[in-house]
């Protein structure tokens, strides 16, 4: 038997290719290479094609292959004994080893899958067919199949083909089903259409062609960048149960994490519980290439006037200046990355903000603004890791985080945590309500609660962060961002208005506080107030306009691509399609005049 | 399909019209603006055709969003025929929450408010449009 499992792959991939409509595979390790490879879904795509007459002989193969199946799955053992990450792929290469045209298909191939028919078809008209479905198998007429088979044993030995997570699981799904359900299996396919079926096999074996033409390495490139096994898995989330959605989604994370780690793939938000141990975002600060103020003698004292002054763009730049002049500088990087988020610029402030903890590790304020910046993008690990830290270097309230706390040992302290995600949020809680709690009655710490509403805001508990941040307004009244905090936490749980009220105590203490501005344009386009919303938006672009240096030179890096974008999003619901040019030429003047508002320059 | 020669797709008849009464209307706009600004980069990135069946519109009603971002530089249709890669359908409300980022896809996943029928990778990118839909959640 042992030969006859290692070439299985090849045919039960063929079996197997029909169910994947179905999400429930009943799987074996050849169905590794099938699943891997990226273009099932075009596969999928094909299946109304009529297909050749072979189709028949497959679709009665299967009824005896759910036995095949169990055989395989049984001696799963021995593939595995041949190593690790070998298994049954370098065997399999072993073999071919003398493969020269590839066309040609050598008796070895050929035998495997008579064996494969004589040993498992009963029936009379089963092996009828399959004596038919051989025949057209015949390398000799150079039939796709033979070519196929070929291409399947080019591309096997990338090891991105052969271990995975997600196919593993696959296996898994397939032992857990296959009592039940391996019946059920047969039978669809059984009564599937047998040209579909056809169509698939020449499908698949006209991918594996085309596949082959590339280089090897490209098809790693294009499997991490078109998101690979992902897209060949099809399902239907209405027949799944709580259990099967479970399984699926941290296999979803599981494979996404391993794609991302290997090539350096973007986080998806959907997966954000995933973005812990290899990947960080916003690593590297991006300086602007041409700063007027970057020679100025004394940018940090000057910068901190301009943030006072409420000049937000002009202050970025004095402080990427004292920044450049002095990278070790802690100060320099916190005001830049406070004051790069206060410019609706989180991206920006989250790279700078790091440098400053790598510099400065006990800087609290650091490390809450960056749990704010990481929750506005979405990064729910790295918010909550940001808030776990802030309690570590709080000399008040440290005591609660155990001493050989894993995190400790890691650098940068952001990465990696072993807790789930759901576990490390119920973590993060509990230090800051137990931190609350040792404040009695009225001595809030304004702080701590401002820690709380960011992470209700995390996980959507919208009106218990409303109660935090009206907590530290209580104590800190005349503090423009949590007034903000609280305007954007009522906003988002669709209290506009009352978003409005808040942003409006804001802008009050602090004019020009350009990502409440902002926010407050976004409120007026969720209550209808669209030519309200257009002029706060302008308001803010001219601000950040006339963010320039004593040359007249303007600054690109002080200006919000976010702005920009949803105040296009604003002009396409007034319907000024004449405008939309201007808008992608930047072209603040235009857009004033017709908006009437006066630029602050 | 859709509605050539006018602004937007969606806006071209007495059925299209209750297509923008839905919550949803702002997010297939910005799609569709988003189309038109960068069709054939979303196109490339996506290559996909998504059906979106949308219930607990105005009065109760219910809308489907074609939005193809396979071919050419992407399009938007209200009610279109197109056979879509994958079909998502939710609540009015609950769509726009999620591709404004104030719904966790996950937990609307399990909670059965997310539904999704077809290639689970195409649902994924998604996150391409929630991209454009996030200009539209406020800033803590």
């Amino acid at each position: 038997m042992p030969s006859v499992v290692r070439e299985m792959p090849l045919f039960a991939s063929l079996t197997m290719l029909h169910v994947t409509n179905h999400w429930q595979m009943r799987a074996c390790d050849g169905l590794r290479v099938v699943l891997q490879h990226r273009e099932m879904r075009e596969i999928e795509s094909m299946r109304a094609r009529t297909g050749p007459m072979r189709g028949p002989g497959i679709a009665d193969l299967a009824s005896e292959a759910s036995n095949w199946a169990e055989e395989y799955l049984a001696s799963e053992t021995h593939v595995q004994e041949i190593g690790p990450g070998g298994d049954w792929t370098k065997e399999f290469l072993e073999q071919q080893h003398g493969l020269t045209s590839p066309d040609i298909i050598p008796d070895s191939d050929t035998r495997w899958a008579h064996e494969y028919l004589s040993e498992t078809l009963l029936d009379e008209a089963a092996s009828a067919e399959a004596s038919k479905w051989v025949e057209e198998y015949n390398p000799q007429e150079d039939s796709e199949l033979a070519r196929t088979a070929n291409e399947l044993l080019g591309t096997v030995d990338d090891p991105k083909f052969s271990n995975t997570e997600f196919m593993s699981f696959i296996k898994i799904l397939g032992e857990g089903a296959k009592t039940d359900t391996n019946k059920d299996w047969s039978e669809e396919f059984l009564t599937s259409n047998s040209k579909e079926a056809g169509s698939l096999a020449e499908s698949w074996s006209a991918e594996f062609i085309k596949e082959r033409r590339q280089p090897h390495e490209r098809w790693g490139e294009e499997f991490a960048k078109q998101l690979g096994s992902l897209d060949n898995m099809t399902i239907d989330s209405e027949t799944m149960s709580t259990k099967e959605k479970e399984d699926f989604w941290q296999n979803l994370q599981d494979e996404w994490e391993k794609m991302a780690r290997e090539d350096e793939l973007t986080e998806h938000p959907w997966l954000s519980e995933f973005n812990s141990t290899a990947f960080e975002p916003f690593k590297n600060y991006q300086f602007e290439e041409d700063n007027p103020l970057k020679d100025h003698p004394d940018p940090l004292s000057e910068g901190k006037r301009c943030l006072e002054a409420g000049d937000l763009p002009s202050a970025v730049l004095l402080f990427e200046a004292a920044a450049q002049q002095s990278p070790e500088n802690a100060e320099a990087w916190l005001l830049l990355g406070v004051t790069h988020a206060e410019n609706e610029q989180d991206p920006s402030a989250i790279s700078a903000l790091r440098r400053c903890v790598e510099i400065d590790p006990n800087n609290s304020v650091a490390w809450m603004a960056l749990a704010t910046s990481y929750t506005n993008e979405s990064y729910q690990t790295l918010a909550c890791n940001s808030l776990k830290e802030w309690i570590r270097v709080n000399p008040e309230y440290n005591h609660s985080l155990p001493i050989n706390d894993e995190a400790i040992h890691r650098k940068p302290r952001l990465m990696a945590t072993t807790l789930a995600p759901r576990e490390l949020i119920q973590e993060v809680q509990d230090l800051y309500i137990a931190a609350a709690n040792q404040r009695p009655g009225e001595n809030i710490d304004a702080d701590v609660q401002c820690g709380l509403g960011v992470l209700f805001n995390l996980t959507g508990e919208y009106e218990k962060a409303i109660d935090c941040f009206n907590a530290s307004l209580s104590v800190r009244p005349k503090d423009a961002k949590l007034w903000n905090k609280l305007g954007a936490t009522l906003a988002n749980s669709e209290r506009s208005e009352e978003a409005i009220d808040a942003y409006r105590n804001a802008l009050e203490i602090s004019p020009g506080f350009i990502r409440c501005r902002y926010n407050l344009g976004i409120s007026c386009i969720n209550l209808g107030a669209h030519r309200e919303a257009m002029e706060h938006f302008l308001e803010a672009l001219n601000m950040q306009a006339a963010g320039r240096g004593p040359g007249g030179k303007e600054s690109s890096r002080a200006v919000s691509d976010n702005i920009w974008t949803t105040l296009k999003i604003c002009l396409s619901s007034l319907n000024a399609r004449h405008l939309m040019d201007a808008v992608d030429k930047r072209d603040l003047k235009r857009l004033n005049a017709e908006y009437e508002v006066t630029s602050s320059s | 399909m859709g509605f050539r020669g006018n602004d937007r797709g969606i806006v071209a008849s007495a059925t299209a019209a209750a297509g923008q009464d839905f919550q949803s209307a702002v997010i297939f706009n910005a799609i569709q603006d988003a189309l038109k600004a960068d069709g054939h980069t979303l196109v490339n990135k996506v290559k996909g055709v998504y059906c979106f069946e949308v219930k607990g519109g105005p009065g109760g009603s219910e809308a489907k969003w074609i939005v193809d971002a396979k071919n050419g530089s992407g399009s938007v249709t209200l009610n279109g025929t197109a056979k879509p890669d994958v079909t998502i359908s939710m609540n009015d409300s609950d769509l726009v929450d999620l591709m404004e980022g104030k719904l966790n896809p996950q937990k609307a996943f399990f909670q059965g408010k997310l539904k999704i029928k077809g290639n689970m990778g195409l649902a994924m990118k998604l996150q391409e449009f929630q991209k454009q839909a996030q200009q539209l959640k406020a800033k803590l």
